[in-house]
């Protein structure tokens, strides 16, 4: 990757300005949809509702950037970009630049329907990518089923429920990160070797948190027990809201420990209603949370209140601490986030449809695990995509990531597509940290111990 | 403007059975109305039960419980159905719908095997419960409830609609009925005046105008062929 020079980053920049300013003036006029943006990744060549010109591969992409998870869309978003822009100022893949034509589905799996027939129909995406969320995912796996012939694949969507990792959808999905199912065995296991066997399960109620009941129950049930209680919140719930039924029910059961299957308002508005009435059992999330974006809320709620809702929070994660410098790809991220900083947020016209206010404005976060993994994501992709040539073609992408068999992506371990096993699923890898100084940092095995019951 | 007295019981009579028929049109109206909407509310979520055990046997049999809840949750959007939650052949509960938990009432009793539930439970409602058994019942149950509230909201709507249409066309009733006796009840009037200004030799009442003596007299009814013999009695006496 080239660096570039302060001139050469001004260049850039005013360019991009300039094409993203040329894709909002046009997008209406082209599509008639306020709800997309595109970001040519790279300032050249945007284009509006054209086909794959020979200069660009259109990746499709649908999550949320404007409702109550939207850090998690955007933040994917900005990961991916960050890498994207570097491959696209070096010339591309392949000569040939790569684009993302990105969707707002506020987490709405209807919503996530429409966007998806558009980009398979319309924006003729050479695949789809980094889609957020189990619910959305869901319905979107029956649709590239029922338009096999077409052969779109959804690569690495920000879940890890089962869905898209069993039959009949395992073969229309490809995921990077490991499963919830493998996130919720490792902390069960870990809460259990320090004798917490009380584990309640707080959970949305959809099939993003039913992925996490499931994954939760399996693995207690792996050692004879069962969820101690559970409690539910509707999706969407902001933080603001009050969460005390949620709380009288886990202080009804005393639990040892809490698995919380949520995304970042509801997570941290249950953990600071928790932990203001008394209830101090270690909390867990898992990497679907938004760990940053639900650390930011408890620490100004905490602020707020002269309280410390973030001790006793553990946070499991599919992607290594983007502060481990002894890995590769966290250095790689941060170095790319930083270089890229002014340039990573989606088109306004996504993130703001009716125009940006004090109240609708996002801040975004400078690194996160998130962003990160929307990073790996686009690393990988361009490494599949380099495979296939100047002319990739949607038919070949199955086999091409099939026959990648063991690669490194610079995690700091051993990643694997196909082989005997026919995987599907690169990472098997958890990661597990903790809040600490404003912070999420590496939760060491021996550290588990100073939470024994 | 006035009308006669002893029409005044019949205007009387007239709005009791109004009152009487509107009465008892609503009470018919809201049990045909309430029960054609429980029988058919119920009927769907059997059907909704039905289908959720019939289609999704793979899903429950493979423990792709994600995609349960994905779909359960397309139920609960449709009026009227409140809560879905699917048992295994365990009995265990492994998906639902309910925030912020399974009722205390329901985790009691959902195992009753019963085919339908009628609950009150506090702070949510009443309900009816209706079941069915996945593969006949040997790899549990889908239990869909139905909000009895929601009926009820729907019966007070149409009954509301009703008892609005029935006022007004109650009111204009009133106005009609009440002008119709006036002007049947307006000749009696003259006819009273007219005989009792007669029979006191002009000493009470008001002498009726030529032009109401002339309308009196030459009516070929009852009022005036008894203005007629009233003109007569008192032309004999004089």
């Amino acid at each position: 990757m080239t660096n570039l020079s302060d001139a050469g980053q001004f260049l850039f920049a005013t360019r991009l300005r300039a094409a993203l300013a040329l894709c909002l003036l046009l997008a209406p006029l082209a599509s008639g949809r306020a709800a997309a943006a595109q970001n040519p990744a790279g300032g050249a060549n945007p284009v509006d509702g054209q086909g794959p010109g020979p200069g660009e591969i259109r990746l499709g992409m649908s999550a949320d950037f404007t409702a109550g998870a939207r850090a998690l869309g955007i933040e994917l978003y900005r990961g991916a970009i960050a890498y994207l822009l570097g491959v696209n100022q070096e010339a591309g893949v392949n000569g040939r630049k790569i684009a993302i034509k990105a969707y707002d589905d506020q987490y709405n799996p209807d919503q996530t329907i429409r966007n998806t027939l558009t980009l398979m129909n319309e924006d003729d995406v050479f695949a789809l990518f980094g889609y957020v969320g189990t619910p959305t995912m869901n319905r979107t796996l029956p649709l590239l089923r029922m338009h096999q012939d077409k052969e779109f694949l959804l690569l690495f969507p920000f879940t890890g429920a089962d869905t898209n990792r069993i039959p009949p959808y395992d073969q229309f999905s490809f995921n990077l990160r490991a499963s919830y199912d493998q996130e919720a065995a490792g902390l069960v296991d870990h809460f259990l070797s320090i004798h917490r066997t009380r584990i309640a399960v707080y959970y949305q109620s959809d099939a993003y948190g039913r992925a996490g009941w499931a994954a939760v129950r399996s693995a207690l049930a792996k050692h004879g027990l069962e969820i101690a209680g559970e409690a539910t919140y509707r999706r969407g719930t902001p933080f603001d809201q009050s969460y005390d039924p949620q709380v009288k029910i886990m202080q009804r059961v005393h639990p040892d420990a809490v698995i919380c299957i949520g995304t970042y308002p509801a997570a941290a508005g249950f953990i600071r209603d928790m932990r203001s009435r008394g209830v101090d059992s270690p909390i867990a999330t898992i990497s679907f949370v938004g760990s940053e974006a639900m650390l930011g809320l408890l620490s100004a709620a905490g602020k707020a209140a002269n309280r410390d809702y973030t001790s006793r929070l553990v946070s499991s994660e599919v992607v290594p601490s983007y502060y481990d410098d002894s890995i590769p790809a966290a250095r790689e991220y941060r170095e790319a986030m930083d270089r890229y900083r002014r340039h990573l947020m989606p088109a306004n016209a996504l993130v703001y449809p009716d125009g940006e206010t004090p109240a609708n404005e996002y801040t975004p976060l400078p690194y996160s695990f998130t962003s990160l993994e929307g990073f790996l994501d686009a690393k990988l992709l361009v490494m599949i995509l380099r495979r296939m040539g100047s002319a990739p073609k949607r038919a070949d992408l199955e086999r091409t990531v099939m026959g990648l068999g063991d690669f490194d992506l610079g995690m700091g371990q051993t990643l694997s597509f196909g082989g005997s096993n026919n995987r599907r699923q690169a990472s098997d890898q958890i990661y597990y940290t903790v809040a600490k100084g404003g912070r999420f940092i590496p939760l060491r095995e021996s550290e588990w111990e100073a939470w024994a019951k | 403007m006035r009308i006669a007295r002893f029409y005044q019981k019949t205007l009387f009579g007239m709005f009791a059975l109004m009152g009487v028929i509107v009465a008892s049109t609503s009470a018919l109206y809201v049990y045909t109305v309430s029960r054609q909407l429980n029988d058919d509310l119920q009927k769907n979520s059997r059907a909704i039960a039905r289908s959720i055990a019939d289609s999704n046997v793979d899903l429950i049999v493979n423990r792709n419980y994600s995609a349960l809840q994905s779909i359960i949750d397309q139920y609960v959007q449709i009026p009227g159905i409140s809560y879905v939650f699917v048992v295994d052949d365990h009995g265990e509960i492994i998906a639902h719908t309910f925030v912020p938990g399974v009722p205390d009432q329901i985790a009691a009793d959902y195992r009753g095997g019963r085919d339908v539930y009628e609950r009150d439970l506090p702070g949510m409602g009443r309900y009816t419960e209706v079941t069915a058994g996945i593969l006949a019942g040997e790899a549990g149950s889908v239990h869909v409830g139905v909000d009895k509230g929601y009926i009820s909201l729907q019966v007070q709507t149409a009954i509301g609609k009703q008892v609005y249409l029935l006022t007004i066309i109650f009111v204009i009733s009133i106005l009609v009925t009440y002008g119709l006796m006036y002007q049947v009840s307006r000749p009696l009037h003259h006819l009273r005046n007219h005989a009792w200004h007669a029979f006191s030799e002009g000493e009470h009442g008001e002498p009726p105008t030529p032009s109401e003596t002339k309308g009196l007299l030459s009516r070929t009814d009852e009022v005036g062929e008894l203005g007629r013999i009233v003109r007569s009695a008192t032309w004999r006496d004089l």
